[in-house]
């Protein structure tokens, strides 16, 4: 479904991301770890067409991603970016009915049938009950749900998370992994996110990407990757496996 | 929404009938429709033209100031902050220094250069290769007004002395002697803004997010920055050149609407224009009718009476 | 430091700090023979009092009598001190009403005295010229006094039909002298009625231009250009006889004040003839 070939950027003049090659399937959860700096949020910034890659092409559905139209790309690939905070105070449905955006016209208002969608989004987030509450009343759990939802609200074939686990606490984020994990096996939409976490991802996901100084390390199911070797030469910590748990070693 | 609307228009229109029924000299409407020369003249040459002037006015620092506020992910926000107000100030400065001033309608139209200059250079600055950031629009928007503050300091200085005091009061704000001509070209400039920025509003509502958020849900975010930025810079250089430096206007009203009415750009660029008309037309005839036969500045009564009502809503709400 | 020694500094550095706080201005020599006028109205109530000869240095917009026109010049609203004091002057004269705030302190740092008079209004003049003919011991300051006096007493006119003049000084916004101003005065003593009823220098409503417009509109013929009149006329709807006179003698209040008199009591004998 997504093909990434040889994509590479710069941030003014910094390589963030070095000739990354990787191909997804639908249905699928895949988590893309790596140290900070390492290009993760990069590359998905690359898939969600926020940036342009300098070198190499990422195909979506067959055709490159330059021959998409912008709103048609959007109707089928959500994003997600790290901290996403409105700058001014809105309702939850309100923030998740403007997800619907890319499928209105010029001048068109979102209709009853898209607050229907955003409202079922909610309720595939479990976060219905909060649909008419103010985002500075919330969790940052419960937040992180609701955005969830805007980028569930237009059906999306692919959705890229950025690092949405982080800084939540633990049940959360168990609670979170297992709602993407759910997603995906109920839609059939694949879903990329970055995290920091190993053994969560492990946990739940298909298959994990590991990149290090903007490269792609590996690209393998979480078995190969949660290996002490792997873990020491990629993130540089030792740990042990404890009933398919890494844990440092101390 | 539209009930908001014909709630706001309905006060613009009650605004409009106190501006022109308050003044410094006591006219009919009986006896300007009956003949009387001197009542038309006050009336519908003097009064009339100066209150709908306030309007456009109004009604174009307010969109100005909600569309930065949106573009810009930030609530301190103001339709000068990108140069605007320095610029026009710097243009009206350095004529005035150089007695310029004293030939009608020129200070104006080099104040309307020096705003649209300045947002260009602003622009120009922030330019990186791959989009233009808007910390860098700010700071040198910052930046660049402070640098004007200088120039304008050191043109006072040397302009003659006579006529430093309407610089100034040009400084403060003033509507003075707005003609039908004023408003008819304020009204082309405010409509076509107006109109650019409801067609893109859709896209600027967006920035809400973030930039790249939008730009992932397919809004061409440099396109609409650029559009956006442009027209509310220009709207604003002329309602500047026009009137002077009016403050509070496009800085608080959005705030005000929002306070009241909580939605989104779409809903709140129309009524944030109205809102600002209605503010700047009632501070405008207070600004005249406060001294008996003398005229005080503008933008002292905008704050005036924009804050109190301002402060009221900020406690009331959570 | 001895306990003792601390305390003597402590108390002498105040005592010291307190005397200088306590110093007077500096005084002029009991003769003066050289002046600098910071104002172009004082230079001529000086040289009215017969003590041009002793000004060795003016402002920069000082043109009358001739003749300084040639004597350096030391600046504007804020006057180079150091040319000031190149110059050695005994007494630094200048007019309360466009003074720096800091120029007493200024002169005061280089030893020079300054004497301030009030000139805003026309009854401030007689009193300012003797004040000047006091300091320098000018031989003329009386006679100029009384011949001033005599030719102010001869203008003062009383008029059947005051007209209403409105002396502007800018156009756009409009402003214009009232009441308890030189100008303003100045059309008290021909005879007329100034329009602006308020004091000092109000910004007039054009709405009351145009409702009750002046029957006489005068300006200074270099601040203010005819054209913006004319066009403020056109704004206004309004029909007033405009009159372009001369700024220096209307705005500088001083002993050309007679000329003025004269000069507005011709205009307005001139508007009652065609009235």
């Amino acid at each position: 479904m997504l093909e990434v070939r040889g994509v590479s950027f710069a941030y003014d003049g910094t390589e963030a991301v070095r000739a990354c090659t990787a191909s997804f399937a639908a249905t699928r959860l895949v988590a893309i770890t790596g140290p900070n700096g390492s290009g993760k949020s990069t590359l998905l910034k690359l898939i969600a067409r926020v940036l342009t890659p300098r070198t190499g092409e990422i195909v979506f559905e067959g055709r490159a991603l330059s021959e998409w139209q912008a709103k048609e790309y959007a109707r089928r690939v959500g994003y997600l970016p790290q901290d996403p905070d409105p700058a001014f105070p809105m309702r939850a449905i309100d923030v998740v009915v403007s997800g619907r955006a890319p499928f209105l016209g010029r001048f068109q208002w979102e209709s009853a049938a898209d607050y229907e969608e955003a409202e079922r989004a909610l309720a595939l987030c479990d976060a219905a009950a909060f649909a008419d509450r103010y985002l500075d009343e919330m969790s940052g759990g419960e937040r992180k749900r609701v955005f969830l939802a805007r980028v569930l609200a237009g059906h999306p074939k692919l959705i890229l998370l950025d690092e949405p686990l982080t800084a939540l606490d633990l049940s959360h984020v168990q609670q979170f992994s297992a709602l993407l994990r759910d997603i995906v096996d109920r839609t059939g939409m694949t879903v990329l996110y970055a995290t920091h976490d190993l053994n969560f991802a492990a946990a739940y996901c298909d298959r994990m990407l590991v990149m290090r100084e903007g490269s792609l390390a590996l690209d393998a199911p979480p078995s190969e990757v949660m290996r002490p070797e792997v873990v020491r030469e990629l993130f540089g910590f030792e740990a042990r496996s404890v009933e398919g748990w890494l844990v440092p070693r101390v | 929404m539209a009930g908001a609307m014909a709630l706001l228009t309905v006060i613009l229109l009650i605004a409009l009938l106190m501006a022109t029924a308050l003044g410094s000299v006591a006219v009919s409407w009986r006896a300007a429709l009956g003949g009387d020369a001197t009542a038309r003249a006050v009336l519908f040459d003097i009064r009339l033209p100066r209150a709908l002037l306030a309007a456009l006015i109004g009604a174009a620092l307010a969109a100005a100031g909600v569309t930065f506020q949106t573009l810009l992910r930030n609530p301190l926000a103001d339709p000068f902050i990108l140069g605007v107000s320095g610029g026009a100030a710097c243009g009206a400065a350095i004529s005035t220094a150089l007695g310029w001033a004293r030939i009608p309608g020129l200070v104006p139209i080099v104040a309307f250069g020096g705003a649209i200059a300045a947002t260009a250079a602003v622009f120009v600055l922030a330019q990186r290769r791959e989009y233009t950031d808007p910390t860098r629009l700010l700071l040198s928007g910052l930046v660049l007004n402070a640098l004007f503050s200088a120039v304008i300091l050191i043109a006072f200085a040397l302009a003659p002395e006579s006529d430093l005091t309407a610089a100034v009061r040009w400084m403060m704000g003033t509507l003075f002697g707005a003609t039908w001509g004023d408003v008819a070209l304020l009204a082309v400039f405010v409509a076509v803004a107006m109109i650019v920025l409801m067609t893109i509003a859709n896209d600027v509502r967006m920035f809400a997010f973030g930039a790249d958020d939008a730009k992932s849900r397919g809004v061409d975010v440099e396109r609409v920055q650029r559009i956006g930025f442009a027209v509310s810079s220009i709207v604003t250089g002329a309602a500047v050149a026009v009137s002077g430096i009016i403050g509070f206007v496009g800085l608080l009203v959005p705030h005000l609407i929002r306070l009241i009415w909580r939605r989104d750009f779409r809903v709140l660029l129309p009524l944030s224009a109205l809102g600002g008309a209605a503010l700047l037309v009632l501070a405008d005839a207070a600004s005249r009718v406060a001294l008996p036969s003398s005229e005080l500045p503008v933008g002292a009564f905008t704050a005036i009476l924009g804050v109190p009502f301002f402060l009221s809503l900020l406690r009331r709400s959570r | 430091m001895n306990g003792i020694w601390k305390f003597i500094v402590h108390r002498s550095s105040f005592i010291v700090v307190f005397a200088l706080a306590c110093a007077k201005a500096p005084q002029p020599p009991p003769v003066v023979q050289r002046v600098v006028s910071l104002a172009p109205n004082v230079t001529e109530i000086i040289a009215a009092a017969g003590c041009r000869g002793k000004i060795v240095g003016t402002d920069d917009f000082s043109d009358y009598p001739e003749a300084v026109k040639a004597l350096p010049k030391v600046g504007g609203v804020e006057p180079d001190v150091e040319k000031i004091a190149a110059l050695r002057p005994d007494l630094v004269v200048a007019s309360a009403s466009n003074m720096h705030p800091n120029l007493q302190r200024a002169l005061a740092a280089v030893h020079l005295p300054l004497l301030v008079l009030q000139t805003d209004r026309v009854a401030a003049i007689a009193p300012a010229i003797e004040r000047v003919g006091r300091a320098l011991r000018c031989p003329s300051a009386g006679f100029a006094v009384s011949t001033m006096t005599s030719t102010l007493e001869r203008e003062r006119r009383t008029r059947a039909r005051a007209p209403r003049v409105l002396f502007v000084v800018w156009t756009d916004p409009l402003y214009v002298a009232g009441r308890e101003t030189f100008a303003g005065d100045l059309i008290t003593l021909t005879g007329a009625r100034n329009a602006a009823e308020a004091k000092g220098w109000p910004q007039y409503p054009l709405e009351a231009f145009a409702a009750h417009p002046p029957d006489l509109l005068l300006y200074p013929d270099r601040s203010v250009r005819s054209r913006a009149v004319d066009l403020l006329l056109h704004r206004a709807r309004a029909k007033a006889t405009a009159v372009a006179v001369d700024e220096d003698i209307f705005t500088r209040p001083g002993p050309r004040v007679t000329e003025a008199a004269a000069e507005l009591n011709r205009i307005l004998d001139l508007w009652e003839r065609s009235h």
